[in-house]
């Protein structure tokens, strides 16, 4: 087992690359865990994100304000038009309310406009939601208003009927499965798995296939093809340890030990990482740098994660592009991961559909490398022959 | 002398395979993986198309009826109605096909899958027609005579709210990204600060060591070296910037001119950071590249190149860092030309730039001067 051990030690020099990458996902993982927990089978409200300049200052624009910030949350900002633009683009904020001056004074006044002013970046539902709440705050008071009531009344009665909200009737579905902080882990999966096989392996494998070692080794006892199968041993044992780490950090992240279809995921996962491996090999043939192979491994792991739907959801991307991922093994894992993950029964046999995708790129991507190497080698005995 | 050194560094520099990749090939890859990922996330999220709800009459409720007509029926709606039964309904629901179930009959209750703003709206839209009834039936039992004045006041068309546009310029918060983009770039050129560092360094490289033999003056040789960065960082920058604007169509605002100016600005003070941190120590030429790049795509992480809105959280809890970051001031640059009419910020950022370069290169050239070495 002399390259075997040979190839431990080349790998033990990469290894660092490939520990930076999992020590990285793995934290950023925690971090997401540790930020957002599932939620139970109840309604919960939409929060936005509000900022309240009250120019009146009286009871009642006090009063309204509370209301605002009873189902918001409500930021501080200082009253300058950066700081106020800045907050809005980069989403610190969805709105800023002002409260102008004399809106105590106009707020019976059903005929009254303008006395609030709701400062957005867009016009989305966020928006929307603001002045719908803004709208039936201020008709519930011009209601108990024009019902007869003095304005303080009104504005007490209003509150009192405000507080009094609708309660939302989730409907029985069962639990999500494995929720959605494990599905994001094993979408994410497809961008670091490849990232790091390839920058480790492809390097070692391209060091033990150097011209100059094999011309050494091809004189020594050691058949070519026990060269080859340790190779094999060490290149597997090194992507089915990578793949069992990153599955008992899953298994951590969860809280315990995988259950129903997240064994699925699993098993969608093991065939991404077979694909990952044989991108590696062919990688490998050319005999690249790894400053080379890192940035080849950069753009096709970043390439495939932006058009298969890693980084964005598949859901959000055009039908042009999902057309043209359908020609990616990464469009097939995250399609078999969103399956598993959705609600209800996964379709099991769309799910092998997409297994067996991936398996076939595999595959052809392993053939591709015996190509390769068959060419190089043929190409190589030419250089060699005689000229006549 | 100056003038061979500047030709040679700036051939040399062309030459490099790598450098280039990562300047002009990487880049560019980026913004067509941004583009594809973000290209239509903006419309999505401003989409404000009806909201599809199953309605199930469980009893005649004419008030209620109309109220939904009010809000449906056309394509710029509030919400797209499907009136069906209640098993139709539920199955609607799980299928995802509709957001919510309102069922009308004595009382209107609102059924959803899930969570969300949609859900939100729906919620506010059945507790404002329960409050409406309540306001109502108040005013009946207080004096029945105001009953149609609060209905009027209720129903009154006229809006309290005036809503104001922040920005007139583009205000996809996608585009940031690009920014970004941009901003790594230009930090990127700190591979070519790194690139003077090691070739004018003996104990780095052998043709550092054959600079340290010959007579040039080193200053000259740095400065060559410097001026012969800028010029492949700027041409970097142009063509990034250039592949942005015209093959991507990316809308980075009307001042064009001030965002290439921006860019390479930007491009500049990368390479002088780039110096001046090589420049610190004698560490390989690999470990100077790895904390090079860790510190660059750290500072980019701060500035929202991964997390779009991470910015506004530095913002939030250290805003003086937003001011020193190379990457934040570069963006910003580039995002001031789109938000603000006026020049004020823009050129604030610049002179930021432009004090960072000269920072970082006096540093350098302090760190870089007078080594001498025992044996190599």
């Amino acid at each position: 087992m002399q390259v075997f051990k040979a190839f431990l030690k080349v790998l033990k020099k990469e290894l660092p690359t490939a520990l930076i990458y999992m020590g990285v996902f793995l934290a950023i993982a925690i971090g997401f865990v540790m930020l957002g927990r599932d939620g139970d089978n109840t309604f919960e409200q939409t929060k936005l994100y509000i900022c309240i300049f009250d120019e009146d200052n009286t009871p009642q624009s006090r009063s309204l304000a509370d209301f605002i910030g009873r189902n918001n949350e409500i930021v501080e900002l200082e009253n300058d038009k950066d700081v106020i633009i800045d907050a809005l683009y980069y989403e610190r904020v969805d709105c800023v309310i002002t409260i102008k001056k004399g809106y105590s004074q106009q707020l019976a006044d059903p005929s009254a406009e303008d006395l609030i002013e709701n400062l957005k970046m867009h016009e989305g539902y966020d928006e929307a939601l603001m002045d719908m709440l803004l709208e039936k705050y201020v008709s519930t008071v011009r209601g108990y208003s024009a019902a007869g009531n003095s304005l303080d009344q009104a504005v007490s009665k209003a509150e009192a009927a405000l507080s009094d909200t609708v309660e939302v009737n989730f409907s029985s579905k069962e639990k999500k499965s494995g929720n959605t902080v494990i599905n994001a882990y094993f979408r994410y999966l497809a961008y670091i798995l490849i990232c790091v096989i390839t920058t480790t392996i492809t390097p070692v494998i391209a060091i033990m296939y150097r011209k100059d070692l094999r011309f050494r080794t091809n004189c020594s006892g050691i058949a070519p093809t026990s060269y080859t199968n340790q190779i094999i041993l060490g290149s597997a044992g090194f992507v089915a340890a990578i793949w069992l780490l990153f599955m008992v950090g899953g298994a951590v992240l969860q809280g315990g030990l995988y259950q129903g279809k997240i064994w699925l995921a699993v098993l969608n996962s093991f065939s991404y990482t077979l694909f990952a491996a044989s991108l590696a090999v062919v990688l490998a043939c050319f005999s690249l740098g790894s400053n080379a192979v890192n940035l080849i491994t950069q753009v096709i792991s970043l390439g495939m994660s932006f058009f298969c739907g890693v980084f964005v959801e598949q859901s959000m991307l055009s039908e042009n592009v999902l057309l043209a991922a359908r020609f990616l093994p990464a469009y097939w894992y995250v399609r078999a991961n969103d399956m598993i993950f959705s609600d209800g029964a996964a379709d099991l046999s769309e799910a092998a559909l997409c297994l067996v995708m991936q398996l076939a790129f595999a595959v052809s991507l392993g053939l591709l490398a015996i190509l390769i190497n068959r060419l190089r080698y043929i190409g190589g005995l030419r250089k060699k022959a005689p000229t006549a | 002398m100056f003038f061979h050194d500047l030709k040679y560094f700036i051939k040399c520099g062309l030459r490099s395979q790598d450098l280039m990749f990562w300047l002009i090939l990487f880049p560019i890859a980026l913004g067509g993986f941004f583009k594809v990922a973000f290209g239509d996330l903006y419309s999505q999220i401003t989409d404000t198309s009806p909201i599809p709800v199953a309605v199930v009459s469980e009893k005649e409720n004419q008030i209620f009826s109309s109220a939904l007509e009010s809000v449906s029926g056309s394509d710029d709606s509030f919400l797209d109605v499907t009136f069906t039964d209640r098993d139709t309904a539920a199955g609607l629901l799980k299928d995802g096909k509709v957001t919510g179930v309102i069922s009308s009959g004595d009382k209107v209750s609102l059924t959803v899958a899930e969570n969300g703003l949609e859900q939100t709206m729906l919620k506010e839209f059945v507790e404002r027609f329960r409050l409406n009834e309540k306001v109502i039936s108040d005013a009946a039992s207080s004096d029945p005579t105001k009953i149609q004045q609060a209905v009027s006041a209720l129903s009154s068309e006229i809006s309290p709210v005036k809503n104001v546009k922040a920005i007139n310029g583009n205000s996809d918060v996608f585009v940031q990204y690009f920014y970004n983009l941009i901003a790594m770039t230009a930090l990127y050129g700190t591979m070519l600060g790194l690139k003077i560092c090691v070739e004018n360094q003996a104990d780095l490289s052998p043709l550092g060591a054959r600079k340290c033999c010959s007579p040039v003056p080193k200053i000259k040789g740095l400065s060559a070296a410097l001026c012969g960065c800028f010029i492949l960082q700027t041409l970097c920058m142009v063509i990034c910037v250039t592949y942005l604007v015209f093959i991507l169509k990316i809308d980075l605002g009307n001042r064009l001119a001030l965002v290439y100016l921006a860019s390479i600005a930007g491009g500049i003070t990368g390479v002088a950071m780039g110096f001046f941190v090589s420049s610190i120590g004698s560490i390989s030429e690999r470990m100077k590249s790895g904390i090079t790049l860790g510190v660059v795509m750290f500072l980019c992480f701060l500035s929202g190149l991964m997390v779009g809105n991470m910015k506004g959280v530095i913002a939030e809890k250290a805003p003086w860092f937003n001011k020193i970051n190379p990457a934040a001031v570069i963006s910003d640059c580039i995002y001031c030309l789109n938000f603000y009419s006026d020049y004020r910020r823009f050129i604030t950022k610049m002179l930021t730039l432009a004090a960072m370069t000269l920072i970082f290169s006096a540093l350098g050239i302090f760190m870089t001067r007078r080594k001498k070495y025992a044996s190599l």
